[in-house]
């Protein structure tokens, strides 16, 4: 049985947010093909409750000096400052070697923070042939530089660059380089990555129970209304006013926009303090983390999705459940990223300014349920399964090590 | 056969009379139960929340513009009360002070009036922020989860949602009075959609989203959302005038909401009637004893009365001689505290600033009559009656150029940039030493001027659901 440890710095035991979701799917589909799957996450204690964590994952301290960059406190970077916290022989390190099984196939690094862990641990003679996998799971340096932006943080350039640096050894150290997107695959080649591969997010298909259909049913609008379930990534709330113009007049009286996850309490801050507040709030539904059965109930019921996702790298794991739903789908260009093959399904529509957002979402609300007419892309949205998605990096997992159980 | 619907439901709860928004509604209602002595199909409706939709009578109505109209019979109740609704306690409370207020003697009761008008906003606040309290306490100890306060909220709907509609399929409902404070757009909405109604609303101006500054409390947001959803109800809207409507285009744009059809109707000007029967006052009697300019329009900070308080200034520095009397006429209304105390203590303008307020249709018509010239020197309008009325009066007018005012005055009067003070005391001064060419603008207004009856007005609104 080949063996592969997942390095990562947010565990995946209870996967909430879409990069754990991501990362407890890798996990099981290298788990279902048979291998012996270790997980070790060097997580912020302060952010992940007791209940979320797995046996092997390693805290990164509140009061370690490595919560330092460089000597200064800068916000938004616990995951750069946890990779150097864990490669460390006075940080974590230790702790992570004494978690490694005897024996290592394949150790894959999702996102670049824990990078250097792996190369150190491929220094140690037991795992000198280790395959080493990097999981690109956005283009990471624009992204904080977005965030540093949004939150008005400044004189982070050399943060900047050591991301970017981190990412360009990553793509090219590694044995595969995994990319969630064409855009992101075309950069890491050219950070010349020597194999790169393409497994974009998918989606676990839901089943709502008849029970909690007539539940949200009896409490949610009878007119047709919309989804948007995101968690609280900033650029899922502060993008949001960018790509609807901070207006939500496109929905009509008696309807809603029906916003699920933890994205809700910041967006109504945003919407809150916005110059069409008693407007936007008006249409604004929020019913904040809901647990799989709701969700899906609510999922089922609903008339759309809205994917207000204004710019960035990496691929959606709401857009590919939008797409999976067979429900209208109204979003950005961004938010289509990796789907690109997909745009021509009915009820699909690209939205590129306010204008395009508002119109589409008129016209969406005005036509008859989608699911109730006839699908002939069924099969295409079985593409968009996790394990359909996710068959390309087991297969070159098990490709680049063969012969390593001999 | 389908039918026109008249929405009464701000006539038939007005008792004062009848001014602007109240006024095209009850012309409006007037010239509905003329067309429907000729057998037109027309009824008439009001609206409350916790009733819905439900048909009035002609005599009903007619009463209530009997009332409004001051020509109620003796005994009459002066406050009018919405039938079959009860009314609710913020209602009530504030009928009795207004009954009260009425009991006073005249002279009194501007007064009383103006301190209470000017206290509104405070009022509100408190009895807002007393609701919140009360429910802030409700929650706090009987919390709810997300899922029950949905469902009391959609059960409400529901309910709402399940209430008798005297409307037919192909029906037409028109509403023009006080919508964003007596009706829910959003009921109107599904009762658009299940009867198949089609629907007719006006817009008078977007004045308190585009200039909230000059309006009394934060309104801005509130009447968004009014737009928006008169937007999503209507099939059709009535503007006051073109600048209103591309206002009110530009704004559904931003906002994402559908844009019906728009279109413009000319609001009616017709001057009250001199009763000689009838004497002025003492305070209009002494203005009529001199040459004076004329102002008519609630004194507040939109209507920039301060321009021409501080043109006059000017002119007094100047040593202008023989300055006409400046004579304001208008409700105190909102943001003008501090331009009353420089009127009351500016040595300057002492003697040379009348305001007069609650002043009878007749005094009305006499100050037109008896005016050098008026003055319109508003910072934005709708539409700016005002301008139509001294037009009417056969008066020149120096007005603002500002938003719709040059499409009531077209040609026939001047225009000044409302900000520029210098321009104002200019010009006021040309025109007082060169009343010659006031007359020849009266001339060019006795010759050019074509009034809008009421009676056109209504036959417009009719028009624009087909019956004419």
């Amino acid at each position: 049985m080949k063996s592969i440890l997942l390095l990562s710095t947010y565990p995946y035991a209870r996967p909430r947010h879409g990069g754990q979701v991501r990362l407890a799917n890798i996990a099981k589909s290298f788990a279902d093909r048979g291998w012996s799957v270790i997980g070790i996450a060097v997580y912020e204690p302060e952010s992940c409750p007791p209940e979320t964590l797995g046996d092997t994952d390693i805290p990164f301290p509140e009061k370690s000096p490595y919560r330092q960059f460089k000597g200064r406190d800068v916000p938004f970077i616990t995951d750069l400052l946890s990779g150097r916290y864990a490669a460390a022989d006075d940080g974590g390190f230790s702790e992570i070697v004494r978690r490694l099984p005897a024996r290592l196939d394949a150790i894959h690094v999702e996102q670049p923070w824990l990078w250097p862990v792996a190369v150190r641990i491929k220094q140690m003679s037991a795992y000198a042939n280790v395959t080493l996998i990097y999981g690109s799971a956005n283009i990471e340096a624009p992204l904080k530089r977005e965030i540093f932006e949004s939150y008005g943080v400044q004189g982070c350039d050399d943060v900047i660059d050591e991301i970017s640096e981190l990412e360009r050894i990553a793509a090219k150290e590694s044995d595969v380089a995994v990319a969630v997107t064409q855009a992101d695959l075309d950069k890491l080649s050219a950070w010349g990555a020597r194999k790169a591969i393409l497994a974009t997010n998918g989606i676990a298909p839901w089943k709502a129970v008849e029970e909690r259909l007539e539940y949200w049913k009896a409490r949610l609008p009878r007119e047709p209304w919309m989804l948007y379930v995101a968690s609280a990534h900033p650029p899922n709330f502060t993008g949001f006013h960018e790509c609807m113009g901070g207006a939500l007049g496109c929905f009509p009286p008696g309807s809603k926009l029906v916003v699920a996850g933890s994205v809700c309490e910041h967006l109504h801050r945003t919407l809150a303090a916005s110059r069409w507040s008693a407007l936007n709030l008006s249409r604004l539904e929020l019913l904040f983390v809901l647990n799989d059965e709701d969700l899906a109930a609510v999922k089922e019921l609903s008339h759309g999705f809205l994917l207000p996702i204004p710019h960035g790298g990496g691929s959606n794991i709401k857009t590919a459940e939008a797409l999976y739903s067979k429900k209208y789908v109204v979003g950005t260009p961004s938010a289509f990223r990796g789907f690109e093959d997909f745009l021509d399904l009915d009820g699909v529509s690209v939205a590129r300014s306010p204008t395009e957002f508002h119109s589409s979402i008129r016209d969406v609300l005005s036509k008859p349920d989608l699911a109730k007419l006839p699908d002939g892309a069924q099969e295409r949205r079985q593409g968009l399964t996790w394990a359909k998605c996710l068959e390309p990096v087991v297969n070159i997992a098990e490709e680049l090590t063969i012969g390593s159980n001999l | 056969m389908s039918i026109v619907w008249l929405d009464v439901t701000t006539i038939m709860g007005w008792s004062r009379p009848a001014v602007g928004i109240v006024r095209t509604e009850a012309e409006c209602a007037s010239y509905a139960l003329a067309l429907q002595k000729t057998g037109a199909s027309v009824k008439f409706c009001v609206y409350s929340n916790s009733i819905g939709y439900r048909e009035v009578t002609a005599e009903m109505v007619g009463e209530a513009l009997e009332r409004i109209n001051g020509r109620s019979a003796p005994g009459a109740a002066p406050i009018a009360v919405l039938p079959g609704e009860p009314l609710p306690l913020r209602r009530r409370l504030k009928n009795t002070t207004l009954a009260a207020v009425h009991r006073l003697p005249l002279r009194m009761r501007k007064h009383v009036f103006a301190f209470l008008v000017t206290r509104k906003p405070s009022v509100v606040s408190a009895w807002t922020a007393l609701s919140q309290l009360r429910g802030a306490t409700r929650a706090f100890i009987r919390p709810a989860t997300i899922g029950d306060s949905l469902s009391s909220t959609v059960a409400a709907q529901n309910t709402q949602l399940d209430r008798e509609i005297p409307f037919a399929a192909g029906d037409k409902y028109i509403s023009l009075g006080l919508d964003w404070d007596q009706k829910d757009l959003t009921y109107l909405y599904h009762v658009k959609k299940t009867v198949g109604l089609h629907v007719l609303l006006f817009c008078y101006d977007i004045i308190p989203v585009k200039l909230p500054h000059l309006c009394v409390g934060d309104v801005a947001a509130r009447f968004a959302l009014y737009f928006a959803n008169v937007a999503w109800c209507a099939d059709k809207i009535l503007c006051i005038s073109d600048c209103s409507k591309n206002d009110l285009r530009e704004l559904l744009d931003e906002l994402g909401t559908p844009i019906p059809k728009l279109d413009t109707v000319r609001l009616g000007c017709q001057l009250p009637e001199l009763n000689s029967n009838t004497q002025p006052t003492a305070d209009v009697a002494q203005v009529l004893q001199s040459r004076y300019l004329l102002f008519v329009s609630t004194i507040e900070r939109r209507k920039n009365h301060e321009a021409l308080y501080r043109a006059y200034t000017r002119l007094v520095d100047q040593g202008v001689k023989d300055l006409p009397q400046l004579v304001f006429v208008g409700m105190h209304g909102w943001g003008v505290g501090d331009l009353f105390t420089d009127l009351r203590l500016d040595p300057r303008t002492k003697g040379y600033i009348t305001v007069l307020n609650n002043v009878s249709d007749s005094d009305l018509m006499r100050l037109y009559k008896g005016a050098f010239f008026t003055l319109f020197p508003s910072l934005y309008e709708g539409w700016g009656l005002p301008v139509a009325e001294s037009l009417a009066a056969g008066k020149f007018c120096l007005a603002s150029h500002a938003a719709s005012i040059p499409e009531v005055g077209g040609e026939l009067i001047e225009y000044l940039d409302p900000w520029d003070v210098s321009a104002w005391a200019e010009r006021l001064k040309w025109y007082i030493e060169n009343p010659s060419e006031v007359e020849r603008k009266e001339e060019a207004i006795r010759n050019g001027y074509v009034s809008t009856k009421w009676s056109d007005a209504a036959r417009s609104v009719f028009s624009a659901v087909g019956m004419n």
